[in-house]
């Protein structure tokens, strides 16, 4: 089976709480936030991984990223991925996820032309800094293949011809159980599969491994539909809410704290129900 | 008839309407207003719902106080299939050219509005915490970035319909008086739509023995710094002093399994409440955690780092062991 990964570098998740807008030029201070793998996307890659150890086959990731996004997919690359794709272009840059699904869509495409179809293409359900979700189902339609997101675990395969996955996806009320004819598209969450740790050996033959570049010229894509001018969603002003609060300290010894903090919590209007054990 | 219509995606339970569509119909009263008072111009607000719904959805539809109902109906549309529903969609789309679409962050909302952005090509913004309308008239959707810390404005100028996504629980619903809504059946073109591609085989449904999270009045919420099982049980104990009470978890909490059921898990994966009492002990507050109690009533925070963030998001700041403090408070409670 050729599998697809779809991997975003994003800036740590640990690192989110310091990031601040300059006032003046109203830009955004990452205090820099080192860039990791999205970690539903390293999910995804060992899933991809499993699914190739059960049944053969190969694992390209892919990432559209600026050239430094080259480190991250070499990190991918040491898990055990065979080969790896960066889309890379400034014209690509300022995407909405409808250009972005489009640029990886061509990019993917592309990389058929030389390698063959993929039979699966398995993104993050999330990434951690935009985290709309809507990059892999836009990514499986616009390849026109089923697609699925919220996907929590792959519960078999069927690999004959055409092949089919049975999947569980997350939803209010529980699971879902799906069949899926590929090629597809899923959209899995950390659920999905523990990540494996990346040996020492994994690092120095992820250097042999192929990696392709491909900026415009090589994707030749409809200019129209790439960037930021192919973005049907426009950024405008951004600004950082005001969840604060007063943080009033209580301080003494358990007994006194536990008594001042009942006088509060009384006083916020909540039901008590004497003796306790109400939830059993 | 107005030439802007706002559409509501209605998500049929068993039939019975997920909450989300009287949060969405509140905010769309919102929207309306504003438009009203800029030009004069009042739009429809429609309610869509999709999958053949019965007879007691459709009413607890009309009236909602939605203008118009659109129930889409075809026999291809009895079992959930994202992409034969999407497709469905689409095409009442198409028909009748919406001014804005909204959806719950739902699994089926989470599917079916990127989808409809591919086939309708416009924009779609994901998680919206607020939705409004400025003072030229455009439509501004607030969206989250980097867990909830920054929030940048989206709009979708140039494009129709402008499709958004919220998260459920986090608008507040509110009732309004039944226009008693035309009900205006639709029947998409699906003849030649394969419907093979995906097959809903099974619904696994969650057993709740408790409050959901999103329902109670008073949460007791652990993380990782609850540190094992035996003290996780504490905040069972804590809450069963409380009425309308639930347990609520972060991430961690639920990868290390003190909390089993991943639907107790707060912010940006998991649940939006708004509770009258918030306890969070062990929890750090990161913003992925934090962003998802905003409008509760009052927090109450528990943590051994003096300097931990969620202090700031909280009202009463308790510096010290989860542990201790929570076995006193119970003591203290048992006393009621
Ligand atoms: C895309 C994405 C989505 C996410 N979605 C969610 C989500 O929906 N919900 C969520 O919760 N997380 C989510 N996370 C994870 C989130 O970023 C944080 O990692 C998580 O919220 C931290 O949980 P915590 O506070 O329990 O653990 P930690 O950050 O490990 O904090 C533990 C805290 O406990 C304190 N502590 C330790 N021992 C004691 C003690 N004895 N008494 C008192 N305090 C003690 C420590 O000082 C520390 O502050 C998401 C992350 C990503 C990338
Ligand atoms: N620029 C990108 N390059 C590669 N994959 C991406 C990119 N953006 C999004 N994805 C994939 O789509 C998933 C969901 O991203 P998002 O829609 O941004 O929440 C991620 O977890 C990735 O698997």
């Amino acid at each position: 089976m050729n599998i697809g990964v779809l991997v975003k570098p994003v800036p740590d998740p640990e690192q989110y709480n310091s990031i601040t807008i300059d006032p003046e030029t109203k830009r955004l201070d990452r205090a820099g936030a080192p860039s990791i793998v999205n970690p539903a996307d390293k999910s995804a890659v060992e899933a991809a991984l499993q699914l190739k150890e059960q049944i053969g086959g190969t694992v390209t990731v892919f990432a559209m990223a600026p050239p430094d996004g080259r480190e991250k997919l070499m990190e991918v690359l040491a898990m055990g991925a065979d080969e790896a794709v960066l889309a890379s272009d400034r014209a690509f840059g300022g995407a909405d996820t409808l250009a972005t699904s489009y640029t990886l869509v061509k990019a993917i495409r592309k990389k058929e032309e030389v390698s063959g179809p993929f039979d699966l293409i398995i993104a993050g359900n999330e990434s951690a800094d935009g985290a709309t979700g809507h990059v892999p189902t836009q990514v499986g339609e616009q390849l026109g293949y089923n697609h699925l997101s919220s996907i929590t675990k792959i519960i078999s395969v069927d690999d004959t011809n055409p092949a089919f996955l049975t999947v569980l996806q997350k939803y209010e009320n529980g699971r879902n159980e799906f069949i899926i004819k590929l090629p597809a598209v899923l959209g899995v969450t950390r659920d999905i599969s523990k990540p494996r740790y990346t040996s020492a050996m994994g690092v120095i033959r992820a250097k042999k491994k192929p990696f392709e570049i491909y900026d415009c010229e090589t994707l030749e894509p409809d200019m129209s539909r790439i960037g930021v001018d192919g973005s049907p969603t426009k950024a405008g002003a951004i600004f950082t809410p005001d969840t604060g609060r007063k943080s009033e300290e209580i301080k003494g010894r358990p007994e006194e704290i536990a008594e001042e903090l009942l006088k509060r919590i009384k006083a916020s209007g909540v039901g008590i129900v004497s003796g306790g054990g109400c939830r059993e | 008839m107005s030439d802007r219509e706002i559409f509501i995606f209605a998500e049929n339970d068993c039939g019975s309407i997920g909450s989300v569509y009287f949060e969405l119909l509140a905010k769309a009263y919102e929207i309306n207003k504003a438009y009203t008072s800029l030009d004069g111009a009042p739009a429809r607000i429609c309610a869509v719902t999709v999958g053949n719904a019965d007879e007691n959805a459709i009413k607890s539809l009309a009236d909602s106080g939605a203008d118009a109902v659109y129930s889409i109906r075809h026999s291809k549309l009895g079992v959930y299939n994202p992409a034969v529903y999407s497709e469905a969609v689409a095409q009442l789309c198409k028909k009748e050219k919406p001014f804005i679409f909204l959806f719950g962050s739902t699994a089926m909302g989470t599917e079916i509005a990127p989808t409809l952005g591919v086939k309708l090509h416009t924009g779609v913004s994901a998680h919206c915490v607020d939705l409004r309308v400025d003072d030229d008239g455009a439509f501004v959707q607030d969206v989250p970035a980097f867990g909830g810390k920054v929030i940048g404005e989206i709009l979708t100028p140039d494009t129709l319909p402008q499709i958004a996504t919220v998260k459920p629980g986090l608008f507040q619903s509110a009732g309004f008086e039944s226009k008693d809504a035309e009900i205006i059946e639709f029947t998409p073109d699906l003849n030649d739509f394969a419907t093979d591609g995906i097959v809903l085989k099974d619904v696994h449904i969650k057993e709740h023995d408790s409050l959901p999270v999103e329902k109670a009045e008073v949460i007791i919420c652990g993380g990782f710094g609850m540190g094992c099982d035996e003290n996780w049980e504490l905040l069972e104990k804590v809450a069963g002093y409380f009425e309308h009470s639930a347990v609520g978890c972060t991430r961690p909490a639920l990868d290390e399994n003190w909390a089993d059921d991943d639907g107790s898990m707060i912010g940006t994966s998991g649940k939006t409440v708004r509770p009258k009492l918030y306890i969070g002990a062990g929890i750090s507050g990161a913003m992925h955690h934090v962003c998802g109690i905003s409008d509760a009533g009052l927090i109450i925070s528990i943590n051994k780092d003096e300097n931990a963030d969620i202090f700031k998001v909280s009202d009463i700041k308790v510096a010290g062991d989860a542990v201790k403090i929570l076995t006193a408070l119970e003591a203290r409670l048992s006393q009621e």
